[in-house]
């Protein structure tokens, strides 16, 4: 008789547990959750920011340093160090919010990125709100400046969502400075969106 | 009707299986079996000494506080001793399960969520916290500290007629290098005790009971569920020489088999009512920017690259060899449940590289014990070893204040 039962226990927890397993298969979760947890087709997680900026400002990605990018950042950015904020995945978002202004702005970055003999340059493409503005290369793992100027009718707008595209990112561990898995391509130090004197 | 009968039967069914655990329990309140001591030694003391060095390992700890500490006080020693995970547990025990990731900016590329840490020791401390209404940090310590000599009393039969070496293994636990782990508001503390409890009932063939000590496992830590592997190989074990028609009788096997990872699956469950992913427990450790690797890589690295991302790499590698080594000897000396249970649980912990492993090694209830073998087969070494853990109890609990890498 007891043995019956104890069959019956093992078809309960074994039917309970199959149905508990199924569960993994259908996740019912928001594509963004899906995208960056489950699939990991993207390196995007979009943080809540208030992304308030005063042009002219110049934000720092050194820890510790200056006026911190924390209130523009979206996603896309590895921790601040001593050494500045390293990129994260394909793409990078910043986001900038402030009185709209009738002249074009100046967007000057100052960054390294990751390169190597075998991988001499990165390519990084810059967008503002959609619209692409050009394409700067960064072939010095030490921080240079490069500029792009952002037209007056995008500026106008008071909101400008910055995308940085790393059509060359790659890993530490690929180009040899490190075991790091993460792919990587520029390390910014500063950045400043100020009206074109 | 029907259904409330069947789950009155199901108790009925899991009864002996609860009473075998309680009968183990309740031994820890009577002298222990005459087979498992010494026929001249007092059984009370096998009682007294772990309370004392208990006792004597948290004034120990609270003396490595006074040793780092201008002003000291009670609220700063428990605020001294809950770092890093603590505060994780903290928050569960506080607030519960996260229902989203985090989008507020804490300073990584990820959304963070408290996913990654298993209900049943927080869901212990907040029952505590609810009839006391105490702070989750300093309730984790008087919880910890109690399963952990809950764990020590509950491995007295495991040792049979090696009472040094149980002592020595109540001292590394209690009084040890790693004790501190074992005394706050860490997971450890329960993972230890179901441990030591499951393989007991293991050793007995209570299949059952060992299978419920084995939810408890797998509703504690992630590699918990792979005590069932360990069940497996003991299950072979019983009846690999009797005839396969026995063996199809013996439902109690295999329920304690389908029983030891329902925690884990009872825990992917909440998670799918509550966020949408029963796997969200592990895929939030992209949060943490954990990366699978390979375990054997992973060592290598360590070893090979002292000036790699984890901190102390190489002290950590070396631990896990240590536990790699203790796993070995175990299988040596024929414990294959449990040296198949470790060998796991230590290749699953190296895929995320060798970041945490001194505490995942020193957690690992069958690995210390084996440990304790060894040192107390020589009287001088058991002195030696007794002396040595009582002085790394107080550095490496200082280590710990300080938040040193390794210890994390």
């Amino acid at each position: 008789m007891r043995r019956r039962w104890l069959w019956t226990a093992c078809a309960l927890v074994g039917l309970a547990e199959l149905a508990v397993a199924s569960l993994v298969l259908h996740p019912n979760v928001d594509p963004v959750y899906r995208a960056y947890f489950i699939d990991r087709s993207s390196d995007c997680w979009p943080h809540q920011t208030p992304a308030s900026y005063v042009p002219g400002t110049t934000l720092s990605f050194v820890y510790g340093r200056g006026t911190p990018f924390d209130a523009n950042k979206i996603c896309g950015w590895f921790y601040p160090n001593a050494h500045g904020t390293w990129s994260y995945g394909r793409f990078s978002l910043l986001r900038f919010n402030f009185a709209p202004v009738d002249r074009p702005l100046r967007l000057t970055l100052a960054a390294g990125a990751m390169v190597s003999a075998a991988h001499p340059g990165q390519r990084v493409a810059v967008s503002i709100n959609g619209t692409r503005l050009g394409t700067l290369l960064f072939d010095t793992p030490e921080a240079v400046v490069k500029t792009l100027d952002i037209p007056a009718g995008l500026a106008a707008s008071g909101r400008l969502d910055l995308r940085f595209d790393y059509p060359d990112a790659r890993s530490g561990r690929e180009l040899g400075p490190n075991e790091d898995p993460h792919l990587r391509a520029l390390r910014m130090v500063a950045l400043t969106l100020a009206p074109v004197p | 009707m029907r259904i409330w009968l069947r789950g009155c039967s199901q108790i009925l069914v899991l009864a002996p299986a609860i009473t075998e655990i309680a009968a183990v329990l309740a031994e820890l309140t009577m002298t222990t079996a005459a087979s498992a001591a010494p026929a001249d030694s007092p059984d009370i003391a096998l009682l007294a000494v772990p309370v004392l060095l208990a006792l004597s390992g948290a004034v120990l700890r609270f003396c490595a506080y006074l040793s780092i500490t201008a002003q000291p006080s009670a609220q700063g020693f428990v605020d001294a001793m809950c770092v890093w995970d603590c505060t994780w547990y903290a928050n569960i025990v506080e607030h519960g399960y996260q229902a989203y990731p985090e989008t507020l900016n804490f300073g990584g590329p990820a959304g963070i969520a408290n996913w990654a840490f298993f209900p049943a020791y927080p869901l212990l401390v907040a029952a505590v916290q609810r009839l006391s209404g105490a702070p989750p940090a300093l309730l984790g310590m008087l919880v910890s500290s109690l399963l952990t000599l809950g764990a020590v009393l509950v491995a007295r039969p495991l040792f049979g007629t090696e009472r040094r070496a149980y002592l020595l293994f109540a001292a590394f636990l209690l009084v040890g290098p790693f004790s501190f782990y074992f005394s706050i508001l860490y997971s450890e503390s329960l993972f230890l005790l179901a441990t030591v409890l499951a393989f007991r009932l293991l050793q007995r063939g209570k299949f059952v009971a060992a299978g419920l000590a084995g939810a408890l496992l797998s509703a504690t830590r992630t590699v918990g569920v792979l005590f069932v592997f360990a069940l497996l190989v003991a299950a072979v074990g019983e009846l690999r020489h009797r005839p396969w028609r026995e063996a199809v009788r013996r439902p109690d096997v295999l329920l304690g088999l389908l029983l030891a990872p329902a925690g884990l699956f009872a825990f992917m469950a909440w998670l799918y009512f509550t966020t949408g992913d029963a796997l969200a427990f592990a895929h939030i450790q992209r949060a943490w920017d954990r990366e699978m690797v390979n375990p054997a890589l992973a060592l290598w690295a360590a070893l090979a690259s002292p000036m790699g991302q984890v901190r102390e790499a190489p002290l950590l590698a070396l631990a896990s060899l240590a536990g790699l080594a203790l796993t070995a000897l175990l299988a040596i000396r024929r414990d294959v449940p449990a040296a198949i249970f470790c060998a796991l649980c230590l290749g699953l912990a190296l895929t995320q590289g060798v970041e945490s492993m001194l505490r995942f090694v020193a957690a690992l209830a069958p690995l210390g014990i084996m440990l304790c073998r060894l040192l107390a087969a020589r009287r001088w070494l058991f002195w030696l070893s007794f002396v040595g853990f009582v002085g790394l109890d107080f550095a490496f609990t200082i280590g710990w204040m300080h938040q040193h890498g390794a210890l994390m």
